[in-house]
């Protein structure tokens, strides 16, 4: 449960200075470096026994806990049972059965906040933060309203009113002397062990793919493709069986509510996507492709009932039948579905299936693609560091079979793409082309990786294409230079595994590495009370981007403070 | 639908304070010109108010800021962790190192939660010497009486009946024992000397050296964790030695510590990272499972196959899932919960300091030292119908046909209070209730003694129990009797008004003129609680006390009856009075 390696809080001796006990060390003997918590302050660690707590927010869960936790003690969610009033005990009812909410879109209730901001109730989100922190206080981490520290774990593009928001929550309820904010993937990195990362999050209302290099975020990619829209997908699964005439009904007219009550609950249909949704294995794309060419509207529908027709005969054993039980549909009932059919929510969510390449906006391209176009868009070098350490994180990667197909499925989007961002008919055409055939290996660096087993002929290379002459002294300072360093993975495709961004945070936090940003209380009750000003007012200093081992060194200077990367 | 109980919420005061409501976008401006009015209605259906309404019985009342306390307002200490389960009392010193759990023999089932009993897998000895069997013996398991789940079904058994943490923290599901941190923090030390022997730089010889571990093997969240933590506390002890080597010699300090510190007086501290920028030697990255690496095998094939044979009835519910900390998606997966440690908490008022409620330590008692409830000190309110329903009749109020409630303010002072009533005329929201409050102002009277009460009763019974006769009598014959401006009836400390209330129609596509401003910028069906007739009152309460204690004492004992002070008081409540029927 908590520290594996003896008391956390006790550990203060040998977080800085492990080496001290070590007596083969490499270098000479020193006195291990102090964390100098303040120009004056004495490198006596009078705060040893107090513990930091480390929050991170999503849009449907705060996770809680303390440094040195492995996993979070707390994980509470959002949903609309949890924003009853206080002494409220009707869910506790015998007979009580839960409320249907009219929702703009699937699962609205269950969110803390949405991605557009518009028409969202800062305070709302402030009250909502307020009691589930001080439920996770009370109930999981048991500890009282004293003042301590804190980490909060946070996406790295959150809107600032939202940070502000969130922010002036904790420091007028729960006072902390400090705050320290984190940006998850940086963290999902250092909780996987590594220095560089792709990580692909796959969280509720979005898919983001970032690029962690040298543990900064160089690149950050989005997709809707994620589990609010897979959850969707199984509410239109489970809805079309239980009656298969509805989505006609629906469209005939809008206020479809008698029907909603024998439809399941959102409840439910999130329970059964994680109890039973799968996904298929890769596929070549071939079997994509078939459906190119077929534009018109209507017959999509029927285009893809046939596709999936076919998938299921593709699929793995696809005469078996699963059977669900729904208790939210009035009256109760057990759905019989066949066992492949649970993985076509994955399939229509995630993958984009049934739905032309051509036809996705920017902001829905499906997950392989995604994590294709992200790798495509680094340079080479991070690239090709990033492709053998990707990262799956959040929720939706937990659906059994999910990370191995986005992973086969980038795999043959770079067999037939092959790092190359130009595509179509016409660059198909330019490259069959006989004549034009010199010009062929004038592609630009990003095919190195893949092509350095020697596929690279160069017939009549220009003089900026010859290689450079070899040089003895050179070759030879750079394996000196490259003794006793392992070497680096990379160049193919690999999936490492990660604790997640909250295990991050305490790792770090345990270790006393300090966050690029800090902000503290009093700072902040001055700079933000000015409501509306509150992000101009901010004085941003340069940060010290430092890597983790150096930067444990903090700058005197605290008289005001940055909010880093969401600032 | 079918019953419905009238409740009272109370508001607690302080959240006016906090947050204020901020929407962006479009809908900023009306938001913003009503915030800044300061006498704006409150709508018990707006989403924020379910944050700030506490029933009387959770609130607490501060005696030096004579203001009403909820739990966001007050501050919390921590007097006693206990198990709840064995009501062992944990001391505060392991209650961290334990993780929070009770680390004896508590658990709780991971299928049904409820509490989990050892028991013996022999069976118990029978005949001859039964009784000189002193105590069972052979493997041992948690049984759940309620659901029947045994420890057996996922393949663990202890064998000894006591101290099953213990022994649970060292079985894997299925049985195979897990290498304890203990263990692996000693092969992690062996491993070091192994290296120290060696040159640093020559890592490739690490292969050799865990003899019993696996460099590829699956971590559990702990020992990964675990593992990544030793790896980077060995990172960073490497790669920052620079400061210690710098310049000691030159200056004579002693202490990297010192030397950086003063460095930073005068350079802001950039002279000293720039030097140990450049000396640094980079972090490596994890290497193997031995430093918190996994690569992430991705073949879920088994899972898929258990998902396709086993079926739904295999799988863990979300439930069960939220109380497990690793991910567990099938039945087999799941582990016995200990249980979570519960706290008593003595609470402070977040002004002044003073404590309001503070229990006694131990955890049998259930008495409490200090317990200053604002039960006992505002008016509590209770409500019913003036005529009883038929119980024939439907529960549901019927839309757009006036209704009387019968409102009793119960004081709980030892001084009688003066009680103004407020209330909007159309209650906000979509469907607007009309409201009227017959007798707005009236002042109850004080708890003093029954005996007082009796006496004096007979002193001038006839006005009062005149009064009490006539509307007796006038209840039964219907509505015309309850008059404006008049208290329906009168007790010791308790006074009973009438409120008059007209329920809304819950038609969406009635006529355009009929229609609130709500309704038409939002005419969507009727949502979860809309049903429900619910009043925003403004309660304020006016009485004479007496002084607090520290000003009395000064004034005198002989004082006292004079020094009396005027005290107000005033919040808002919602009156939960019935559900609308549907027409």
């Amino acid at each position: 449960m908590s520290a594996p390696s003896g008391p956390a809080h006790r550990s203060v001796a040998n977080i800085r200075s492990p080496a001290s006990g070590n007596p083969g060390a490499p270098a000479s003997p020193h006195t291990p470096v102090r964390t100098i918590s303040s120009t004056f302050g004495s490198p006596s660690s009078l705060r040893a026994e107090e513990d930091i707590v480390i929050l991170e927010l999503g849009s449907r869960y705060l996770r809680a806990g303390f440094a040195g936790d492995a996993v979070p003690k707390a994980a509470i969610d959002f949903g609309p049972e949890e924003q009853r009033r206080a002494g409220d005990y009707s869910r506790w009812e015998v007979g009580y059965v839960r409320g249907r909410r009219e929702e703009k879109s699937w699962g609205e209730a269950h969110e803390l906040w949405r991605p557009d901001l518009r028409a969202l109730d800062l305070g709302l989100v402030g009250d909502k933060i307020d009691r589930a922190i001080r439920d996770a206080f009370t109930k999981y981490l048991l500890i009282d309203s004293r003042p301590r520290r804190m980490s909060l774990v946070i996406p790295s593009a959150l809107p600032l009113p939202l940070l502000s928001a969130v922010l002036d929550t904790l420091f007028t309820n729960f006072q902390p002397p400090t705050i320290s904010l984190m940006s998850a993937p940086v963290l999902a990195t250092v909780a996987a062990g590594l220095r560089s990362a792709l990580i692909v999050d796959i969280g509720w209302a979005e898919t983001i793919v970032t690029a962690v290099y040298e543990f900064r975020e160089v690149q950050c990619t989005r997709s809707v493709r994620a589990t609010k829209m897979f959850g969707e997908a199984m509410f239109k699964l489970l809805a079309d069986d239980i009656d298969p005439t509805r989505p006609k009904r629906e469209s005939a007219d809008k206020r479809a509510d008698a029907d909603r009550r024998h439809l399941p609950s959102f409840d439910e249909c999130e329970e059964i996507a994680i109890r039973m949704a799968w996904c298929k294995l890769g596929k070549r794309v071939e079997a994509r492709k078939f459906s190119r060419g077929l534009t018109p509207v209507k017959e999509e529908d029927e285009l893809k009932a046939s596709m999936r027709s076919l998938d299921i005969g593709g699929g793995p054993d696809s005469g078996s039948m699963v059977s669900i039980p729904l208790s939210s549909t009035d009256p109760p009932q057990s759905l019989l579905l066949p066992f492949s059919k649970l993985a076509e929510p994955c399939e229509s969510a995630l993958f984009a299936a049934g739905t032309l390449a051509e036809d996705l906006d920017d902001e829905e391209l499906p997950l392989h693609l995604l994590v294709y176009r992200s790798l495509l868009q680094l340079p080479v070098d991070v690239r090709s560091i990033c492709m053998s350490r990707i990262v799956f994180i959040g929720g939706g990667s937990l659906i059994p079979g999910l990370r191995k197909r986005v992973l086969d499925e980038v795999a043959s989007l770079i067999d037939e793409r092959n790092w190359d961002p130009v595509k179509g008919k016409a660059v198909d055409q330019y490259r069959s082309n006989p004549k034009l055939q010199r010009t062929k290996p004038r592609q630009p660096g990003p095919t190195e990786i893949l092509e350095e087993q020697g596929v690279m002929e160069t017939p009549t290379p220009s003089a900026a294409l010859i290689e450079q002459e070899y040089d003895p002294i050179e070759e030879q300072l750079k394996k000196e230079a490259a003794k006793g360093k392992p070497p680096v993975e990379s160049g193919h495709l690999r999936a490492v595994g990660s604790l997640g961004a909250w295990s991050g945070g305490s790792l770090l936090s345990q270790m006393k590495v300090p966050a690029i940003s800090i902000v503290e209380r009093e700072q902040w009750l001055q700079h933000g009370a000015a409501g509306a000003s509150k992000a101009t007012d901010i004085n941003v200093v340069t940060a010290h981007r430092q890597s983790m081992g150096a930067g444990a060194f903090k700058s005197g200077d605290r008289s005001s403070f940055t909010l880093g990367l969401w600032g | 639908m079918a019953s419905f109980t009238p409740y009272t919420y109370f508001k607690c005061p302080c959240t006016d304070a906090s947050i204020p409501s901020r929407n962006l976008g479009d809908e900023q401006p009306p938001e913003t010109e009503e915030n800044s009015d300061d006498d704006r209605t409150f709508d018990p259906r707006a989403p924020r108010s379910n944050y700030s309404l506490y029933p009387l019985e959770h609130l607490l009342y501060c005696e030096d800021c004579h203001q009403i306390r909820c739990p966001r307002c007050v501050l919390d200490e921590i007097v006693t962790w206990y198990c709840p389960n064995c009501l062992f009392e944990v001391p505060s010193s392991t209650v961290k190192s334990e993780g929070n759990r009770c680390t004896r023999s508590c658990f709780q089932c991971p299928i049904c939660v409820a509490p989990l009993s050892v028991s013996s897998l022999e069976a118990p000895p029978q005949g001859l010497g039964a009784e000189l069997a002193s105590q069972q013996n052979g493997p041992f398991v948690l049984n759940c009486a309620y659901c029947m789940w045994s420890s057996k079904e996922i393949g663990i058994q202890f064998e000894k009946p006591n101290g099953i943490f213990a022994q649970l923290a060292k079985i894997k599901n299925g049985g195979l024992p897990i290498l304890t941190a203990k263990d692996r923090r000693k092969d992690r030390e062996e491993r070091k000397r192994d290296f120290s022997g060696s040159s640093a730089a020559e890592e490739s010889q690490e292969s050799e050296a865990p003899i019993n571990l696996d460099p590829n093997e699956r971590l559990d969240p702990e020992s990964q964790f675990s593992n990544l933590k030793a790896f980077y506390q060995t990172q960073m002890a490497e790669s920052s030695p620079v400061s210690a080597l710098g310049f000691t010699g030159d200056y004579g300090y002693g202490s990297p510590g010192a030397l950086s510190r003063i460095m930073g007086l005068y350079t802001g501290g950039s002279f000293a990272d720039k030097k140990s920028k450049t000396k640094s030697g980079t972090m490596r990255e994890a290497r193997d499972a031995l430093e918190g690496l996994q690569i992430d095998p991705l073949s879920s094939d088994e899972a898929i196959t258990k998902l396709r044979t086993e079926g739904w009835e295999s799988t863990a519910s979300a439930e069960q899932r939220h109380e497990q900390t690793t991910h567990t998606p099938f039945l087999s997966d799941l582990r016995p919960i200990a249980y979570l440690l519960r706290t008593k908490r003595s609470k402070r008022c977040k002004t002044c300091r003073h404590i309001l409620s503070k229990p006694e330590s131990k955890v049998q008692t259930t008495r409490f030292r200090i317990r200053l409830v604002a039960l006992n000190y505002i008016p509590s309110i209770t409500i019913k119908p003036l005529q009883p329903p038929l119980p024939t009749a439907s529960p549901l109020l019927a839309p757009l046909k006036p209704v009387q409630f019968l409102l009793t303010f119960k004081n709980p002072l030892f001084d009688s209070v003066k009680v103004t009533v407020a209330t909007p005329a159309k209650t906000p929201g979509r469907f607007p209730t009309k409201v009227t409050v017959l007798c707005p102002q009236f002042e109850v009277g004080a708890n003093t003694d029954v005996w007082d009460e009796a006496l004096r009763d007979n002193h001038k019974s006839s006005s009062l129990s005149g009064e009490k006769r006539r509307t007796k009598a006038e209840a039964s014959e219907g509505q015309h009797q309850a008059e404006a401006g008049k208290v329906w009836e009168r007790g010791r400390n308790w006074v009973s008004v009438v409120v008059e209330v007209v329920p809304p129609s819950l038609r969406i596509g009635g006529s355009e003129w009929l229609k609130s401003e709500e309704m038409k910028r939002d005419s969507g069906n009727v949502r979860d609680g809309e049903e429900v007739v619910e009043i925003p009152v403004f309660v304020r309460v006016e009485w004479e006390g007496e002084v607090g204690g520290e000003e009395s004492g000064l004034g005198g004992g002989g004082k006292e009856k004079e020094v009396r002070e005027k005290r107000e008081l005033a919040y808002w409540c919602v009156l939960g009075l019935g559900k609308v029927a549907v027409d």
